[in-house]
C-alpha cells in the first residue's frame, strides 16, 4: 500500500526536513502534499485522498489544534492518522491535542525518531527490517 | 550548569541541525550583541521571533539568534540539504529563522511554566547593529534580559531573550537548585 502523506507547517524548511525523513523512512510513498497553514492542510484533506498527516500547531491563519478539531469532526478524516510535529509543550495544549487520537513529536527531534514514529503510526515494518526478525529456535529444527 | 536558554539553543543545533554546539568557555557577557564573539568570528545573520504570553501571569518578549556566516550555511546545508557553498542569503536566513523558532518554542515552558501559552511570531531578520536597541520597539523590555555565546563547530553563535527581568533572574545554580531563583516556586 503506498501512502499519500500531507505535510503541513508554515516553515518551507521545516516542511524540507520532514520531507526528506519520510522519503527516507522506508514507508511506501504515493502523492506528497504540503501546505503552509491549517485552511490549506484542511482544503487538501477535503479535496484529496491522504493517508497521513504531519502537522504542526503554531500557524497563522488556521493553526493546527484547529484543523485537528474540523478533520475530527468530519466523517471522512475523523479517523485519519495524524502526527504532531511541534516545539508545543504547554500541558493544556498537549493534553487537548492528545484527546483526538495524535502521535507526537517534539522539536527538535532526532530523524530517526520521526522515522520511528512514522513506521509505528502507519504500521510499516521496512524491508530491511524482517531479516532481523528471527526465525525460530535452532532446537525446533528436525534435520 | 548550563542555563536553560543554553541548553534549548545547544539541544536544537545538535539534534535539529546536526551541529555540534557548546557554550563558548570562560568568556564575559558582553554589553553588546552585535559585537564580535570573543573567538574574532562575525556574527552575519540574525533572526527574531516575538512572542506573546496568554492569561494570568503572561510576559511577552523575543529571541535573538545571531550566527556566523559559516555557521548559517552550515545550518542551511544541513536543514535544507543544499550544498553549504551554494546556499543563498535566504536559504541561510530560513534555516535560521527556523532554528530560533525552536529554540524559543523550547525555551518558554522553562520560563512560564508547563501550563503556560505562548503564541510565537513568524522568525523575521533582524540588523545586528539594531538588535542592542530591539528593546526600544515594540513594547519589548529594555535590553537584552539574558544572553548565552556559543561555539558552533568552527563558528560562532549569540542567543538573546529578550524578556521581564523579574522571569529571568538567572544565576549558575549550584547543583540542585532550581534553574531561575525567580521560578523557584
Amino acid at each position: 500500500m503506498a501512502f499519500n502523506v500531507l505535510i503541513v507547517d508554515d516553515s518551507a524548511v521545516m516542511r524540507t526536513m520532514i520531507a526528506r525523513v519520510v522519503r527516507l523512512s522506508g514507508v511506501p510513498l504515493g502523492e506528497f502534499y504540503e501546505a503552509s497553514n491549517g485552511a490549506e492542510g484542511l482544503a487538501i484533506v477535503q479535496e484529496r485522498w491522504v493517508d497521513l498527516v504531519l502537522l504542526d500547531i503554531n500557524m497563522p491563519v488556521m493553526n493546527g489544534e484547529e484543523m485537528l478539531e474540523r478533520m475530527r469532526a468530519h466523517p471522512d478524516t475523523a479517523h485519519l492518522p495524524v502526527i504532531v510535529v511541534s516545539t508545543e509543550s504547554s500541558e493544556t495544549r498537549v493534553h487537548a491535542l492528545e484527546q483526538h487520537g495524535v502521535a507526537f513529536v517534539h522539536k527538535p527531534f532526532a530523524p530517526e525518531d520521526l522515522r520511528a514514529t512514522i513506521l509505528r503510526v502507519t504500521g510499516v515494518t521496512p524491508e530491511d527490517e524482517y531479516y532481523a526478525v528471527p526465525a525460530g529456535n535452532v532446537g525446533d529444527l528436525d534435520f | 550548569m548550563r542555563s536553560p536558554l543554553e541548553t534549548s539553543a545547544i539541544s536544537t543545533f545538535e539534534t535539529l541541525a546536526l551541529l555540534f554546539a557548546e557554550a563558548e568557555p570562560g568568556h564575559p557577557s558582553s554589553p553588546s550583541l552585535s559585537s564580535s564573539a570573543s573567538r574574532d568570528v562575525a556574527l552575519a545573520h540574525a533572526m527574531c521571533v516575538r512572542f506573546t504570553g496568554v492569561g494570568a501571569d503572561a510576559f511577552d518578549g523575543a529571541l535573538v539568534v545571531a550566527v556566523s556566516d559559516d555557521v548559517a550555511r552550515a545550518l542551511a546545508g544541513n536543514m535544507l540539504g543544499v550544498a553549504p557553498a551554494q546556499a543563498d542569503v535566504q536559504a541561510r536566513r530560513d534555516a535560521l529563522g527556523e532554528v530560533t523558532n525552536v529554540v524559543c518554542g523550547n525555551v518558554l515552558p522553562l520560563l512560564g511554566g508547563r501550563r503556560a501559552v505562548f503564541h510565537l511570531g513568524a522568525p523575521h531578520p533582524v540588523p545586528l547593529a539594531a538588535v542592542d536597541a530591539l528593546a526600544d520597539a515594540g513594547g519589548v523590555p529594555h535590553g537584552p534580559a539574558r544572553r548565552e555565546r556559543l561555539v558552533v563547530e568552527s563558528g560562532a553563535a549569540v542567543v538573546a531573550l529578550f524578556a521581564p527581568d523579574h522571569r529571568l533572574h538567572a544565576e549558575r545554580p549550584a547543583p540542585g537548585r532550581c534553574m531561575f531563583a525567580a521560578e523557584a516556586a
